[in-house]
């Protein structure tokens, strides 16, 4: 049965498969309309087939030939990375200083592009729709992989079914996504996904600062992971000063915003974005 | 040859584009941030209980300055 740690663990993939999945879904949707749907799932079985060999190569490496300090820093490290650029998206997003990712434009600018490509054919495969579906699919899938592995890997120790509630919590946000948008037959615009990604670059984010900082314990002279103060209620902390920290800048942003619109004719206080970090 | 300088490029600009996004700061200023912690691990400058703390701040400010630097920049600029 369900475990309360288990059903956090798929929950929170879960959320941030689905940010990707929305993404990945888009592009091949932008593809198949206008190049057709040959090349589109061509593209995204390839790309499925490529994430498969390289999660069961670089996962399995990871775990048996590197220590669990060095892991979890170089884990932390592209969680931060990932992370901080959502959460400062968000941020700019909320405040005015930057327009809302939106998936009805993005999917237009999509379409654009590959109606204005040439024909290329290779291996009976329209080319463009075939590279641009893999490169899309490749590059969200790696994400959720990442995110997989690494909640996964690290909830082990507590749940030891965590990889499978990992994988099952991304799998039903991807088909998630696919049925939703295959009866909408739409981009999925109507998902709150700036708030989705603000969610999400919390949770990234925390979870990297938590790791970066214990695996700094492979450089120190013992070689072991450093330990938090209040051990895992340290993530809980960490959590909320991300809270606190994002929604004032937000707050002192948009103060900063609304004093130069006037003068420099950009966002009025009344187009700011209500959805993104929190904003209301 | 074109073809292998082709698809080398190809393949470093799919894990720049993974890795480091389209906000090439943010991954430069992790970086940073924890070669400097790495340094002060080794010299064991700082005491490992307050380590957390530092790291943690130094991360947050990290964000923080990043997005008022973005004030400076063209407005609505749809960039890093």
């Amino acid at each position: 049965m369900f475990t309360a740690a288990g059903i956090t663990l798929i929950a929170a993939v879960f959320v941030a498969s689905a940010v990707e999945a929305v993404e990945a879904f888009t592009i091949v949707l932008a593809m198949g309309l206008t190049r057709g749907w040959k090349a589109a799932i061509c593209g995204t079985v390839a790309a499925i087939l490529a994430l498969t060999a390289i999660t069961a190569v670089v996962g399995s490496a990871l775990i048996h030939y590197v220590s669990q300090s060095l892991l979890q820093f170089m884990i932390g490290a592209l969680l931060l990375i990932f992370g901080l650029q959502w959460l400062r998206k968000s941020i700019l997003r909320s405040s005015g200083l930057k327009s809302v990712h939106d998936e009805d434009a993005i999917f237009r600018e999509e379409q654009e592009a590959a109606a204005k490509a040439g024909k290329e054919l290779r291996l009976g495969l329209d080319w463009f729709g075939f590279v641009v579906s893999f490169k899309g699919v490749l590059l969200e899938g790696l994400e959720v992989v990442f995110i997989v592995i690494t909640f996964g890997l690290k909830a082990r120790a507590t749940d030891p079914l965590a990889m499978l509630h990992a994988s099952a919590g991304a799998v039903a946000a991807i088909v998630l996504v696919v049925i939703a948008g295959a009866v909408a037959r739409r981009p999925l615009s109507a998902v709150p996904e700036n708030t989705m990604k603000y969610a999400v670059g919390l949770l990234l984010s925390t979870f990297g600062v938590y790791w970066s900082v214990e695996g700094l314990g492979f450089f120190s002279p013992q070689g072991q992971s450093l330990e938090w103060p209040g051990d895992i209620w340290a993530l809980v902390g960490v959590l909320v000063a991300w809270i606190v920290v994002t929604r004032g800048t937000v707050i002192m942003l948009r103060t900063l915003v609304r004093r130069r619109a006037p003068a420099l004719g950009s966002a009025q206080p009344s187009e700011l974005p209500s959805e993104a970090a929190g904003g209301h | 040859m074109s073809l292998i300088l082709g698809l080398v490029q190809g393949f470093f600009r799919f894990w720049y584009d993974f890795i480091v996004g389209d906000c090439w700061e943010i991954a430069a200023g992790v970086v940073v941030v924890l070669a400097a912690s790495i340094l002060l691990v080794r010299a064991q400058a700082v005491p490992h209980t307050s380590l957390p703390y530092v790291v943690a701040a130094a991360i947050m400010l990290l964000v923080v300055s990043s997005t008022f630097l973005e004030l400076r920049k063209k407005p609505a600029a749809d960039q890093c």
